[in-house]
């Protein structure tokens, strides 16, 4: 028996993809940042990789954003989908993501993300400055074992979620058989270690059988 | 100046003994007089006791021993010897009646002119005679006395002390982390024991060529959160039947899928966080360390449940070979000890009385990493992810 109200056997799964974009101001085109030292226009987002983010508000209550202590506020609570904040700043930083579920007996979700304003490979990229930066993760949501409360929401959720694309240009399914070709490799290469490794405790094993063998036979002339 | 303790015959783990009762109330003890009926004198000696004991003066007697004598005739008849005469046979049993049977002090009064006798050989002596005034005044036949006294096994017994007392303080301290070693082996022998023959059973999942069918990965393809309207060849070129019959539950529930069968526990969690894993957090760096070594991204770039599927066999397969180098160390280990026994056992030095076991007493130190027995169970339950990873080796790439 799992805990009470819980339904076994009920899984599901919300694809989300969370991170930032952010965008250099262009003082001659873009409205001025509150504060003149402030470079980049940023926001930082959760939303769903299918990009229906009504549907994620069907199993999402509320996205809490927590910034770098010196915005204020710090901690942003949005309601309602877009789930994301846009600020301006200079600095990157880590966000604290706080996702909360519509069946709140559900714990929230923690998550983090990077920050990031500049281009990670700075040299040879004179107009690096000037460049949008994303940086966004794939991730699922699941739901195991939802309470009672929470599965019409959850299959309504489901239901909406079929035949949709992502929105995403990163993760594709391209991306998704790359990389199970890449793990299936790299299982190759685990296997042939594992191979080695094999061998090498079987040899080791009968060698210490062999001194065992030796030593008892020595005890027992000790003995007699 | 008190001079430092002995060192134990044996150690054993008298924690417990040690450990004094503090809880119950002190006992009042008593000083007390008394006579002992023994003495021939009426010289009181005091003593402690118990409140709630009787007083026993019977502790302070000391059991008288009979010692046999013998006649003229007996001697002549039946114990002569070459190498004792009658009068020291005599004044041997004299003694032994004076001091109650106390070889040490019958050794100490041995009074005959030109003989050198040690407390073995009077024993030797004594013992003899007894024996053979048993088997000649027997009423019925005796092939050999009741008791009969060993004196090389005893000399042999007594330079076992002897060595054993004045071992060097390096020994002792090395014998009591052997002591200590031994019952932590102890402890975990059959912890080790279900680890290797998990291994074993891994191993030979590995040898077998699985008969099963190509498993379907689920979602490899058309799973996932996107539906893909082409479907991407396999690396083999086979077209996978359609696997759109997968999606319904988002993971996998059919039985014949050797992947993903995971305890997952109950509530909302991202998928890339419940990755396989060692469980005792001092293994994780170390397999932290192995996925490094192997260009695995954790958690991996795109975790849909196809991709966290195929990556959880390769973690599974990367736990598999955690556990082999760790038993091929142990058994390294093992084997150090084993050859500076055996090498000590050449030299003809004097090696602590060795336990028939298999493991026996080693100086291999756990660094403190934990098999994971719950870890184990786990994958034990799931038909391991090795056996598991067989298939996915062979059923994908050849």
């Amino acid at each position: 028996m799992g805990p009470a109200g819980r339904l076994k056997n009920e899984q599901f799964a919300c694809p989300i993809i969370y991170g930032s974009i952010a965008v250099p101001i262009n003082p001659a085109r873009d409205p001025p940042a509150a504060d003149p030292s402030h470079t980049h226009r940023w926001t930082v987002f959760v939303r769903s990789a299918t990009g229906d983010d009504a549907n994620l508000a069907r199993v999402v209550k509320r996205v809490a954003f927590k910034l770098h202590e010196s915005f204020v506020p710090q901690q942003r609570v949005i309601e309602a989908p877009p789930f994301e904040v846009t600020e301006t700043g200079w600095g990157e930083f880590e966000i604290a993501i706080r996702i909360s579920f519509v069946d709140s007996q559900e714990k929230p979700l923690q998550l983090f993300h990077q920050l990031q304003l500049y281009p990670k490979e700075d040299v040879g990229n004179p107009d690096g400055e000037l460049k949008t930066i994303v940086s966004e993760h794939y991730d699922e949501i699941i739901i195991n074992e939802p309470f009672e409360e929470f599965i019409d929401h959850l299959r309504t959720f489901k239901a909406n979620a079929t035949s949709k694309k992502s929105i995403s240009a990163t993760f594709t399914p391209q991306l998704e058989a790359e990389e199970i070709k890449k793990l299936y490799d790299t299982n190759e290469r685990v296997m042939l270690d594992l191979e080695k490794w094999k061998l090498k405790l079987a040899r080791v094993e009968t060698e210490k059988r062999k001194l065992e063998a030796e030593v008892r036979a020595l005890e027992n002339d000790g003995v007699s | 100046m008190h001079p430092p303790p002995p060192p134990p015959l044996m150690f054993s783990d008298a924690f417990w003994a040690t450990a004094s009762s503090v809880s119950t109330k002190a006992r009042t003890w008593r000083l007390v007089e008394a006579t002992n009926p023994q003495r021939s004198d009426t010289l009181k000696l005091k003593h402690w006791k118990r409140e709630d004991e009787a007083d026993d003066v019977i502790r302070f007697q000391v059991p008288t021993q009979t010692i046999a004598s013998y006649s003229d005739e007996e001697y002549v008849a039946h114990l002569q010897s070459p190498e004792w005469t009658k009068e020291e046979t005599d004044h041997l049993f004299d003694l032994c009646r004076q001091f109650n049977l106390k070889f040490i002090v019958v050794a100490d009064r041995y009074d005959i002119e030109g003989k050198v006798r040690t407390v073995e050989d009077l024993k030797e002596r004594y013992y003899d005679v007894l024996g053979k005034l048993q088997i000649a005044r027997s009423p019925v036949p005796l092939a050999q006395p009741v008791f009969k006294y060993d004196k090389e096994r005893d000399i042999q017994r007594k330079k076992n002390l002897e060595a054993l007392f004045n071992r060097p303080p390096e020994a002792i301290k090395e014998e009591e982390h052997l002591f200590h070693e031994l019952k932590r082996r102890e402890l975990h022998e059959r912890k080790w024991a279900c680890e290797r023959d998990y291994l074993v059973k891994i191993l030979s999942n590995h040898e077998v060529p699985n008969p099963l069918p190509l498993p379907i990965i689920p979602g490899a393809i058309a799973g996932g959160p996107f539906d893909p309207r082409k479907k991407v060849k396999r690396p083999d070129g086979i077209v996978p039947p359609d696997a759109r019959k997968h999606r319904a539950p988002l993971l996998p529930q059919d039985s014949s899928s050797a992947l993903a069968k995971k305890d997952l526990p109950p509530g909302a969690f991202l998928r890339s966080q419940k990755l396989v894993l060692p469980r005792a957090s001092n293994l994780q760096s170390k397999f932290k360390e192995l996925l490094d070594e192997f260009n695995l991204f954790n958690p991996p770039v795109f975790p849909t449940s196809a991709v966290c599927d195929v990556a959880d066999e390769v973690r599974g397969n990367l736990l598999v070979l955690m556990d082999i180098k760790k038993s091929i160390e142990r058994t390294e280990q093992e084997m150090v000890s084993l050859r500076e026994r055996k090498r000590m056992l050449l030299a003809g030095e004097p090696v602590v009385p060795h336990r028939q076991n298999s493991s026996g007493m080693i100086d291999y130190m756990e660094s403190g990493d934990e098999y994971d027995e719950a870890e184990a169970r786990r994958r034990k339950k799931s038909g391991g992810f090795a056996a598991g990873g067989s298939v996915l080796k062979k059923a994908r790439l050849h």
